[in-house]
């Protein structure tokens, strides 16, 4: 389809614990391996695949923190400085206001956090991932293998893949 | 519970320290024996009179001042007679019609059982009945000059040949009231003896119910979570003498008018929704004690009547004013509870939380709505729209009203001298 | 072959692969629907078009059609706003706390009891909305917005505004968190559908995607808003109610006026939710044959969760008496004597007998491992939750401080017709949902299989 050819070999792995023991194995023997997809999260598959921890929750905290500061901006501003009134003899600004600053402070660090997990993992409504087997969100995980990013001859990673236990290895080019 | 039994206590001594024997032997000595039905008395009510103003929708709304009843023609009849005769009108209104006859010409008119009233006597108002009067009194009740005997005198109070027949025909009366007694809740009527009074006018204050605090014993409205607001200008109130106020309800007329209050005819007073600003609580007494919740709700078949003149206290911590999501209803900088029309979206919290309940909501749009323009032609005829009060706004659909102490009078009153010093000036 | 833990409970029966997690979940999307769903799908937009011609009238005409009064400024109303908001709390429970809590039996129930907070919310906040009486105004006024005529912002001490920020969010993030759930097993009725061939269907579940691959990074980084948002969801889930429970804790009516109320309504929220949410499942399993999926031991363990918070509603109930009593507050004294034998001591006693003494039944292996039971006790909670709120907003207003004002309440056919709205709309995009999404979250489901599955003999 694209222009410049992509190789890949895609291995097929039936279950999630020969799966993990399989990603190990291929990086043991010095494959790179581009992504493995599964229909399910696979714990420990991260580790395994030497993934750094995601930085989400960061991202999270700074988008609460904002909200925190919008709200009580908002408030004092408001309430104490733009248009004071005297409502039910209560002071202009007082701690029972405070609901919101949680409430803002939620939806924002959610909406922020969600938004910023969207742009990293390039998820939109538009697009069209790359199918490297349409299995993989059924009951198979899929490991692809980008042959261009490795030294091994095709042959010799179809074997590394069999070895480790993948049930089937097949080409796929984009 | 003993500051109560007190006041109780007091009232009993009210009743029976009137000149009871005087007023017997006036009455014995006027009193023919020959007596064998009721005796009917016809009175000129409150609001309409002799019926000349009975197409007065003002007149026709207002309560009446003891029985509470707008709209509405009836024959006022005691607890034991309505009992015999198998007369049903309970706490909301609902009654049958009934045939009273007198002098040979029968009237079908409602039944209202009225504590007080004495056993074998019947009240019945004239003015109603009228039948070319205009759109709004017309039809309404019956039609009680025909029982005036003509035979000797023109006599109002008819002493024989009274008879009362009750029939199955349900009817709701409309009232702006339907709780009879306060309860015994000594804070909403607080009442002593000139005599007691006298000998310690701190009484109520004295024994008005205390809040534990760190300091021992404290009033209640020395304890406040916020400092509170100070007012450096006027800061209006209103004195109601309630000695004075003998319920006529003159001043809930002069409300209506002055601030184009809505008419909202029967049906919806008997839905509870009648818009009076102000209006005058009519509360009896019970036999009962306050602890006994159930009997205390029923009037004495004598009851001491009580009035009180409601309207909105503009507190200074209003309760209302904290839950309004939009501030639509907040303090002014001279103590006025000040609602503004145009910003209030109707959530009714304010209402609800008003613990004197005198907010009013606009539950239709009563100034421009079909169904109103019989009770309230002042607001859906051209002709009508013309007795408005052109300083006060004409409130829309879904919004809530209350009394604002006539803020354009205080206005007024506030700019005319102004205007006038002004002008003085030039002039010199 | 499956393998079996010993220790674990099973939660998935009939010895599911994976690959039958996928067939038998999004069946019931790929195939036509039946004449079941027909028939009830058309029964609930009948109700809702009732509804939306009552909702025309009260706009039209004004909330006088409604039975409330000078007194009595709300009755069903906003007992119906909190009943919904309620109900909808046991989806966000579900899915948020538990997973905290990492209750695996969560994952066969969180779709379908989240999909039920969203409409529920929905519901819910159509009330706040039609009760105004100027509605047109009051959607955008109770929001912080400059206006034309100067900067009038809004009342931050209103506990009003402070639902309108609670129910905006906690909608918000429910929606965001549903949503998230759901792309992974759109991915799945996408690659389905582009293996039957089925272009139309591949293309509109792509898009409902996102375009998901699955992949390992991109599952770590799911995995980890996940969490956080199920952190978030908490304490919003328990925020939510506790400020429902303001609108009445902060005002001064004598019944209202209770420091008891923000636990009292969080527990009586997931009371009422657990209660639809079963009411909901036993017959969307039956329905859409999903008895594998949603076993008796999820209904037992739901069941559990109505015993404890019906038990902390019914000594909520006990200790507002108490505290009446012991607190001298005359009008406070009367409010709840007369909720128990004024004149609307029947809607007292529903509540007590629904909600306190039904839910014991539970303690009862045999009653709550029995669909029949359970679906009956569900919906005589609900009854009964539903009178809880009517019992506290109008039995507290109609006899308040001032004996001159006290009134009764009766509803019109438009008080009942909002009711009937709400319903007709529930059901209406539950039977939606239940057709075009996966009821069932099929990748949680998946996860778990090899360990909680049955053995397949």
């Amino acid at each position: 389809m694209s222009s410049t050819s992509e190789k890949f070999l895609v291995g097929i792995f039936d279950d999630e614990d020969i799966l993990l023991h399989g990603v190990d194995g291929v990086r043991d023997k010095g494959v790179k391996i581009h992504e493995v997809y599964s229909p399910f999260p696979v714990h420990g598959l991260d580790e395994a695949l030497g993934y750094k921890r995601t930085r989400l929750p960061i991202a999270a905290f700074i988008f609460g923190l904002t909200g925190t500061a919008l709200a009580l901006t908002m408030q004092i501003w408001m309430l104490g400085y733009d248009w004071p009134m005297i409502i039910g003899g209560k002071t202009l600004l007082h701690c029972l206001h405070s609901f919101r600053y949680f409430e803002l402070t939620v939806l924002l660090s959610a909406l922020g956090m969600v938004a910023t997990f969207f742009i990293v993992s390039d998820m939109k409504p538009y697009k069209t991932p790359r199918s490297y087997d349409i299995r993989s969100t059924d009951d198979k995980h899929v490991m692809a293998i980008d042959l261009a990013s490795n030294k091994l001859s095709k042959e010799d990673i179809s074997r590394i893949l069999k070895e480790s236990g993948a049930s089937e290895v097949n080409e796929k080019n984009f | 519970m003993m500051a109560f039994t007190n006041c109780l206590e007091k009232r009993k001594r009210i009743l029976f320290s009137a000149n009871v024997d005087g007023a017997l032997s006036a009455i014995s000595s006027s009193y023919k024996a020959t007596n064998t039905g009721f005796e009917l008395v016809l009175y000129e009510s409150c609001g309409l009179g002799n019926g000349s103003q009975a197409n007065n929708p003002l007149l026709q709304e207002l309560p009446d001042p003891i029985t509470k009843a707008t709209w509405d023609h009836y024959v006022t009849i005691a607890l034991k007679d309505a009992t015999e005769l198998g007369i049903e009108n309970d706490a909301e209104g609902r009654t049958q019609l009934v045939n009273l006859t007198a002098n040979g010409k029968t009237i079908s008119v409602a039944a209202l059982v009225q504590p007080g009233q004495a056993p074998g006597t019947l009240g019945v108002a004239l003015g109603y009945g009228r039948t070319k009067v205009g759109k709004v009194g017309e039809n309404i009740g019956a039609n009680a000059y025909p029982l005036v005997s003509a035979t000797e005198t023109m006599s109002y109070r008819i002493f024989s040949g009274v008879t009362l027949e009750k029939t199955d025909a349900a009817f709701q009366l409309a009232q702006t009231q339907i709780h009879q007694t306060y309860m015994g809740r000594e804070n909403v009527i607080q009442e002593s003896l000139l005599a007691d009074y006298n000998k310690n006018p701190e009484y109520w204050k004295e024994s008005a119910a205390k809040v534990s605090s760190w300091d021992g014993k404290v009033d209640p409205s020395s304890l406040s979570m916020w400092k509170g607001h100070e007012y450096n200008n006027h800061h209006w109130g209103m004195a109601i003498d309630l000695n004075t106020c003998t319920g006529c309800g003159s001043c809930v007329v002069a409300c209506n008018v002055e601030n184009n209050v809505a008419i909202v005819g029967k049906q919806e007073v008997i839905n509870r929704r009648e818009m009076h600003w102000l209006r005058i609580d009519r509360y009896y007494t019970s036999d009962a004690a306050p602890e006994n919740y159930k009997e205390a709700e029923i009037a004495s078949e004598n009851p001491e009547v009580v009035f009180q003149p409601m309207l909105c206290q503009h507190c200074n911590n209003a309760p209302c004013e904290t839950v309004c999501p939009v501030a639509a209803t907040t303090h002014s900088t001279e103590g006025l509870n000040q609602m503004v029309y145009n910003r209030c979206i109707g959530t009714r919290y304010c209402a609800n939380n008003c613990p004197y309940k005198v907010r009013r909501f606009n539950w239709f749009k009563y100034h421009d709505n079909q169904q109103f323009t019989q009770s309230n032609p002042s607001m859906n005829t051209d002709l009508g729209r013309m007795v408005l009060n052109p300083d006060v706004t004409v409130r829309s659909r879904g919004v809530m009203e209350k009394c604002s102490f006539c803020v354009q009078r205080i206005q007024s009153g506030k700019l005319t001298p102004r205007r006038t010093a002004d002008h003085y000036k030039m002039a010199k | 072959m499956q393998p079996t833990s010993a220790v674990r409970e099973i939660l998935i029966t009939g010895g599911k692969t994976v690959r039958d997690v996928s067939e038998d979940i999004s069946r019931q999307v790929e195939g036509k629907p039946t004449k079941l769903w027909w028939t009830a799908f058309s029964i609930s937009l009948v109700l809702l078009m009732f509804g939306v011609y009552c909702l025309a009238t009260v706009l039209w005409e004004g909330i006088g059609v409604w039975g409330l009064n000078k007194t009595v400024g709300w009755a069903w109303d906003i007992t119906n706003f909190v009943w919904w908001v309620g109900i909808g709390h046991a989806g966000t429970l579900i899915s948020a706390i538990l997973l905290l809590f990492r209750q695996k039996w969560r994952m066969s129930i969180n779709r379908a009891a989240e999909a039920m907070t969203i409409f529920a919310v929905i519901c819910a906040a159509t009330f706040p909305l039609v009760h105004m009486g100027r509605l047109w105004l009051g959607m955008y006024w109770v929001l912080p917005l400059p206006n034309t005529w100067g900067s009038l912002w809004a009342n931050f001490n209103s506990p009003l505004l402070w639902d309108v920020f609670a129910i905006t969010t906690y909608f918000t993030v429910s929606l965001v968190f549903w949503y998230i759930g759901l792309i992974p097993d759109f991915a799945v009725i996408r690659d389905r559908a582009t293996r039957m061939g089925n272009k139309t269907r591949a293309t509109i579940y792509n898009a409902l995607s996102f375009g998901w691959d699955g992949a390992a990074k991109t599952w770590m980084r799911y995995e980890s808003v996940a969490l956080i948002l199920a952190g978030l969801s908490t304490p919003l889930v328990l925020s939510v109610h506790t400020i429902v429970s303001f609108d009445f804790a902060t005002s001064i009516v004598p019944g209202w006026h209770t420091t008891i109320f923000p636990p009292y309504f969080v527990a009586g929220a997931i009371f009422s939710g657990f209660a639809m949410v079963l009411t909901l499942l036993i017959v969307t399993r039956k329905v859409f044959k999903l008895e594998d999926y949603i076993t008796i031991y999820h209904i037992e363990l739901m069941n559990i969760v109505i015993i404890i918070t019906g038990s902390i509603v019914g000594i909520a109930y006990i200790t507002e008496f108490f505290v009446a009593w012991y607190g001298m507050v005359p009008a406070e004294y009367y409010a709840f004597y007369n909720r128990a034998t004024g004149p609307y001591w029947w809607a007292y006693w529903s509540m007590m007998t629904c909600n306190v003494i039904s839910p014991q039944l539970f303690w009862f292996k045999k009653l709550r491992t029995n669909i029949v039971t359970t679906f009956i006790l569900s919906i005589v909670v609900n009854i009964g939750m539903w009178f809880e709120r009517f019992v506290i907003i109008v039995t507290s207003v109609h006899r308040d401080y001032l004996p001159s004002s006290w009134s009764m309440f009766y509803p019109t056919m438009y008080d009942v017709g909002e009711y009937i709205l709400t319903f007709g709309f529930f059901f209406t995009a539950f039977f939606l949902f239940a057709k075009f999404f996966p009821v069932i979250n099929m990748a949680e489901v998946k996860s778990i299989i090899k360990s909680t599955s049955e053995k397949k003999h």
